[in-house]
This record gives structure tokens, sequence and C-alpha cells, in this order.
């Protein structure tokens, strides 16, 4: 008898489909081969140290019964006739115990497993293995997993396409682009998508190797760096690199950034490795009486006197504001939202290109920043009480409806409403919106269907379908410390 | 949906109990904050007592902001009056267009320390990032006040100005960095770093005077992101290969050269590169080794149909290569270079 997993895609024609959050996704188990029906019981079975599972059986409408997490699903018949294939639907979702706060997620590809065991004798007839795919704070990475993810990002950027993906990061973000996507609400719904767009890329990189076989990077996921945090060993030669005393970013030899640079528009050569030097300075905004060491500071511009503007604890930028207007925008003058405080502040930390909107994402660490402040963002969604999931919800974002193409005030505009298709995905380069929108549609992934080709503004805010309880609205990612909260256990 | 949080559960005890005592130390800071704040608004304390309360101020709020403003804007107040003012409400910059307005003619004043301009452009800077559109309108303006603060005797203010306008493709400055280069008198920042800036936009005619840098090389990182930035001129490949080729050169700026040379001439660069690390023998050596192996493993590209590269990636000459980097694996001690041996074999450069 052959037991066969299919995890997210039921068709079983795609690829890198065994990879999970803590959001539960669409599973299906079937024998082969079989001369009798066989009764299973699902549980955990990954490598010691590994990431693990939780099970939810499948409601009367197809969906998961969130009501029933459980670490072990038993008794699942799986017959032997085959007629209709004998597919039996489950839910499974990384494990996140939420009464003790500890998640579980992988630390290697593959190292989780659904075991399936006979329920009249125990005997385990087969393993699937998968992943629990989270982001992870950059500086708790294992060795291997900064290896990959530093390997990743150099062999999209030169392997994979001529185009070189990390230029069109840049150029999207360019100053043309800058009343679109800052400076208004859509700030932070579309720096998801941004991030999204490239951790996507980054799971589809493939590599042949000598033996014929594929090296794939679809374990990686983007790391954030915490920046209200000490980041020990992150900014080092052997990960995002550490400044000479003229700002220019040293790597060691074996680490695969050390041919990285900025490709700055106007140098003639469109690979980004192939431009200046990367620099980023280790003094705080490149000012020499401002000293900062990343190893054992937290970056000084968010306590120091004459930042004023810049002062912001995680604790503030969470717990300050209930409503969405007031979180991102800031309650008036004087008064920052999230992205004056503490997301500009953490960018002019630095000297060199990621101090400057138009050539910050010329800089990896430009991703691990962006991946922090979108974990604030969904960090406040999950601790605000009430939840600020739900799209309808003004609470959760202020800007309901659509925009207008005419305006002078930018947060009127197209772009920056839940209804609106989201730039430049949605190709629209016609004014208001900046006037070039040519790098193709959102990219897509093996284990979710949203938020399709286009995305709308409204997708990017129940990014892990809490609100919906509707595993179809998942993008794909989560991060290590927010759960997505099961509708059981201790009822408020 | 609030009813479905695990309220009683120990991980949301916890939480609550570190966002309860984060905010105790918030409301702790921001207590002594607007003290400090009190005592610097106040002017029958000392100088001496306003400028340390103003070391422990934070942004300020309510009336002091009206204060503070009054008091930036009064120029019979002492310069480090009027920049402690500033500090406080600085944030001003990203709503307040008149604030704006006055942050920047600080700039182009320039006055006194510099303090105020510095200030000023540490808030416009995130203005930028943050309040794009009202950074827009006033953005030829603040470029402007830029160039006059590039004089500045303020080494912050000047290096902050010139790396804004260098990273802008300002005409002006990267006249004033080639300048600087040229003639240590008309020195504006230190070369290692006007190298840098100029980067941000090469032209032609920075080619001379870098290769100038190179030749009388004022540090090694002078002449190591000299001998980088010039991947693009066609006049410096000799030169560039030879630097590569330099057994008594220092091992980081051979890279670059290697790196550089991968602009000018790919094939060169890579034959130059394979050669080093199969042929140059030495403990010494194993970084460099290992650096450019690291170069090959990503931006070797397989051009063998082309008929100019056809001896260099011959499948003789590449099984050759390998099979030498297997010999060097069995005796370096290497770990980072045994690592690069392993991705670059394992990698199919077919």
């Amino acid at each position: 008898m052959t037991i066969e997993i299919r995890i997210n895609d039921a068709s079983g024609s795609k690829k890198n489909t065994d990879y999970i959050g803590w959001g539960p996704r669409p599973a299906w188990i079937r024998q082969m081969n079989g001369n009798a029906s066989v009764f299973v019981n699902l549980k955990n079975n990954g490598i010691l140290g590994g990431g693990e599972v939780t099970f939810f059986p499948t409601d009367q409408d197809g969906g998961p019964d969130m009501l029933s997490p459980t670490d072990e699903l038993n008794d699942i018949v799986l017959t032997s006739d085959l007629d209709n294939e004998g597919w039996v639907k489950f839910f499974v979702a990384g494990r996140f115990d939420q009464n003790t706060g500890d998640s579980l997620p992988s630390s290697k590809d593959k190292d989780t497993g659904i075991g399936v065991y006979e329920t009249s004798n125990g005997n385990l007839l087969y393993t699937k293995r998968l992943m629990v795919r989270v982001r992870k704070n950059v500086k708790n990475l294992t060795p291997d997993e900064r290896k990959d993810f530093l390997e990743a990002i150099m062999f999209l950027n030169t392997q994979t396409s001529t185009t070189h993906p990390w230029k069109n990061f840049q150029d999207m973000h360019v100053g043309k682009t800058g009343t679109e996507i800052h400076g208004r609400s859509c700030f932070l719904p579309w720096h998801r998508m941004f991030l999204l767009n490239l951790e996507r890329l980054i799971q589809n990189v493939e590599i042949a190797q000598s033996d014929g076989s594929v090296k794939t990077y679809a374990h990686v996921s983007l790391p954030y760096w915490d920046f209200f945090d000490v980041a020990q060993d992150v900014f080092i030669e052997s990960f995002a690199g550490k400044p000479d005393t003229a700002g220019v970013v040293q790597f060691d030899s074996n680490n695969p950034l050390v041919s990285w640079s900025t490709n700055l528009s106007g140098i003639g050569q469109n690979n980004i490795v192939l431009g200046p030097k990367l620099s980023r300075a280790h003094r705080f905004s490149n000012l020499a009486s401002y000293p900062w060491n990343p190893q054992t500071q937290v970056s000084p511009i968010f306590n120091h006197a004459d930042w004023s503007w810049a002062h912001r604890t995680e604790s503030q930028t969470i717990n300050q504001y209930s409503d969405y207007d007031r979180f991102n925008n800031g309650p008036g003058p004087n008064l920052p939202g999230l992205e004056q405080a503490p997301h500009g502040g953490a960018h002019v930390s630095w000297g060199g290109p990621i101090r400057f909107i138009n050539f910050s994402p010329a800089d990896p660490v430009f991703f691990m920043l962006h991946c922090n402040v979108d974990r604030l963002w969904a960090l406040w969604q999950w601790k605000t009480n009430g939840y600020r999931f739900d799209p309808a919800d003004p609470n959760s974002y202020d800007r309901q409806g659509t925009g207008a193409r005419t305006g002078v005030n930018t947060s009127d505009l197209v772009g920056n409403y839940t209804e609106d298709t989201m730039w430049p995905w949605d190709g629209d380069d016609q004014p208001p919106r900046p006037n070039q929108a040519n790098w193709g549609a959102f990219p897509d992934s093996d284990i979710v269907n949203a938020p399709g080709s286009i995305p709308k503004l409204k997708q990017a805010i129940d990014y892990h379908g809490q609100h919906s309880q509707n595993p179809d609205d998942h993008l794909g990612f989560d991060y290590d410390d927010i759960p997505l909260d099961y509708p059981s256990g201790i009822i408020v | 949906m609030s009813k479905y949080r695990y309220k009683d559960s120990k991980f949301k005890k916890e939480i609550k109990e570190k966002d309860s005592k984060a905010l105790e130390a918030d409301l702790a800071f921001e207590k002594s904050a607007k003290e400090a704040a009190t005592i610097f608004l106040n002017a029958s304390y000392s100088m001496q007592e306003r400028l340390e309360a103003a070391s422990s101020m934070s942004r300020l709020t309510g009336d002091d902001i009206d204060k503070a403003l009054s008091l930036f804007r009064n120029t019979d107040q002492p310069e480090e009056i009027r920049a402690c003012a500033f500090s406080g409400i600085s944030g001003l910059v990203f709503s307040e267009e008149d604030v704006m307005v006055d942050a920047i003619k600080a700039i182009k004043k320039g006055e006194g320390t510099g303090k105020i301009a510095l200030t000023s452009i540490n808030a416009i800077q995130a203005a930028e990032i943050s309040s794009p559109q009202l950074y827009g309108a006033h953005s030829a303006k603040y470029k402007d006040a830029l160039r006059t603060a590039i004089d500045h005797q303020n080494v912050d203010l000047r290096g902050s100005a010139l790396e804004i306008l260098a990273i802008n493709k300002d005409e002006y400055v990267q006249r004033r960095l080639v300048e600087s280069l040229e003639d240590p008198s008309k020195e504006l920042i230190p070369p290692e770093t006007a190298v840098q800036l100029l980067s941000y936009d090469l032209h032609a005619n920075h080619f001379p005077v870098l290769r100038e840098v190179v030749r009388k090389a004022p540090n090694t990182i002078a002449k190591r992101e000299s001998i980088r930035n010039l991947g693009f001129d066609e006049e410096s490949k000799d030169l560039l290969l030879n630097t590569l080729n330099d057994l008594n050169e220092d091992p980081e700026t051979r890279h670059a050269a290697a790196t550089a040379l991968m602009c000018l001439n790919p094939e060169l660069s890579i034959k130059t590169s394979k050669k080093i690390i199969v042929e140059e023998q030495g403990e010494d050596l194993d970084e460099l080794k290992t650096a450019l192996l690291n170069t090959l493993v990503f931006l070797e590209e397989d051009k063998s149909d082309e008929s100019d590269n056809r001896v260099l990636k011959s499948s003789g000459d590449k099984i050759d290569f390998e099979k030498k980097l297997v010999e060097i694996k069995s005796k370096t001690g290497f770990s980072g270079l045994n690592e690069m041996i392993d991705l670059y074999l394992n990698t199919n450069k077919e």
C-alpha cells in the first residue's frame, strides 16, 4: 500500500507546494495499491528540533474546522475504492502554541513531517516531508539559513533573468513613484506586496547542478531586521556587511555579496553587481559625530535629542493609536505615524543609498528593514483590541472604496483605496499613476492563489485570513512571532 | 472577532505584562522629556541648565511647539538655543510648509557651527521618504541650499550635503569632488569618500582623476575604490589587468580589479582569475582565491558558442580547471575556499 499526501495543490501539477505557515492549508491524503480500506492517524513526525504541525478536520463547507485544531487527526478512512481517487481532505498548519507562545517553525527545508500511522497498530506507514516556512528575525537565522538567503538573492540577480530583477525593484521605488507609494495610507499595503513580490521571486530561483539535479530556494523567506533590538552578528562581514572607514561595505571573501554593488541609473550597465560598491556607514545618518555600533546598540536615532522627530519605541508604535489613519499617518503636526517613525528613522539611521528614496532598494538591508516595518503593522493588526484585519473596517484601513483619477491631495487619488488595483502590477501608467508600469504582473506562488496577477489593495490587509478565516485569502507568508488566532480555547 | 482571543493563556498574559512594562517606560520617558522641555523653554534658567535639559528632550507637543518655534525663529537668541528648539520641533518639517521653508533657509545661511543647518538636513532627508509631496515641492531650493553647505566648516554638515547632492547626480558637486581629488588644498572630504561619492554617477571625464588616485594611492581604500570604478574606462584595461596580476598588491584591491575588469572584458577577467586561483601559491592568497571564485560562481556566464570565447571555455579547459579546484580543496585548510569550491563545482556552468 502506498500513501500519498498533497499539500496546497490538489492537482499535483505544481512543484514547490510543501510549504505552510501558521494558517491552515488544504491537504489531501489517499492510499494507492491497497486491497482494503485502512484507518490512519496523522501526527507530527518531523526531524527533532524542526518545525511542527497542527491539523484541522474539514468542515461541512469544505473549509478548515477552526474550532477543532488538533495535534493528532485520528481515524481517517482511506478507501481502496479509487473511483473517486480516494482523496480525503484535511488542513494542516505550522504549530504555534497559543497558550504558551511557542512557535515551531522549520529551520531547514522539509524538516517537518506529517506522519501517517495505522490506527489499529500504530505502525508508521508514511511520512510526508514539508516545511513550516515563516519570516524570522535575521539575528536568529541559522548559518545555513543565512547562507541560503545570500546565495538566493545573488542567484536571483545574476542567473535567473537577463532583466536583473533587483534593478527592477530599485526602479519601482524611484522618485517618480514617491507620491504613489509614500506619504499616504497605501504605504504599508504597497510595501507588503513589494516585499512579497521579491520573496516569491527568491522562492522561485532554481539553479541547475552539475549532477543534473536542480537546487531550489523555495525554502527561503525574507528575514526581518528588528531595529528596536540590538542586531548582533547581522551587520558583519559574514552577512549584511560591515563598512570600512569610508563607509564602503566589506564582506567576507566567501560571502556571496562580495561582488554586490549598487546599480544607480546612469552607470550604463544594467547589472546591479557591476555598479559602484555598496556603501552604508556605521555612523548614523552618515555623520562622523554620531557613532553607532550595531553589534551592541539599537540605532541611537530613536532616542537622541537631535532627532526628536524619530523618537519611537515598539510599544509606542503598536499601542499608541488604534485606528489605521493615526497608526500610519500620525495624528497631527510633530506627532508621527509609523511611516515617519520608526520607518523613516530606520532608513536615515544609515549613510549610503538606503538613506535615499530613489536608491534604497539597492541595499539588501532595505528589504530586511521593510520586512520589520511590515511585521510591526501585522503586530498592530493582531494586538489591537478587536483586530485590524477586516479590509472593510475603516479602523483597519481608512480609505474605503475607490480613489479619484484627478485631484490635488495625493491621499484622495487612485492607488490609496481598498478597492483600487495596485501599481505597477496593474500596468496602469496613466496619470495620476507613475508613468512606468511595465515590470509585469504579480508573480504566482505554488502554495496560494492570492493575490492573483493584479492585486487589489484590500488583499494586503487580511494577509493570512485572520478576519475571513478563509485559507484562500492567505498571501503565503507569516512572521515567527505573530500567530493566526484560532476561534477556540478560552472565549473572551 | 475579539471573542477568539486567548485571553487567559500564559502567552497572552506575558504579552500583556511586557506591554504594560513598556508602557510604563514610555510614560516615564515622556514625563522626563516633558520636564526637560519645561526647563529648556524657561528663560529664567541659566543657559547651561537649559542646554543640559535640551539633551533629554523629545519631540515637543501642545503649547511647547509654538514656544520652540518662536525661539528657533528669533535670530537674537544664541545659536545653541535655536538649534535645540528646532531639534524639538523638527518633525514639523514633514507637514508644515513654512517650517520646511525655514529649515531650507537655515541650511543656506549655515549660521555659526552649522548645528541648525545639520538638524534641518536630517529632518528634510527623512521627509523625502515619508512626505514626498511636500519635499518634492521644495526639493530644488533644498538642493540649492545644500550647494552652499558643502563649503561649511562643519565636517558633518559638509559631508551630509555632499552625499545628498552626489547621489542625486549634481553636476556642480561632481566638479568640486574632482577638484577635491586633484588638489589637496581644495579637499572637501577624504579622498576615499570623494571617490565613493563620485562613483554614484560616473562620467568619462571622471576617469583621469581616478587613474591619478590609483597612481598616487593616498591610501589603500581610495586606491581600491578607484580601481573598482574604472570598470567603465576602456583606457584602464591594462591598469586593471596589471593590478589583478600584481602579487604585491593588496588582495582586496586585486579582487576589485577583477570585478572592474569583468565590466570591461569579462572573458579576460575570468581567464585571469582562474589562472590566479590555480597557479598562484601561498596560504596568504586563500582569501583572494575565495573572493575570485565567489565572483565566478555568480558572474561567469557561459558563452561557449561565441567564436572569440571558444578557447577559454572549451570543455577541456573547464574539466582541467575543475580538476585543479578539487586538488586545491584537498590541500587547503581554509574553510571559506572549500565552501566556494563546492558551490562552484556543484553549480552547472553549461
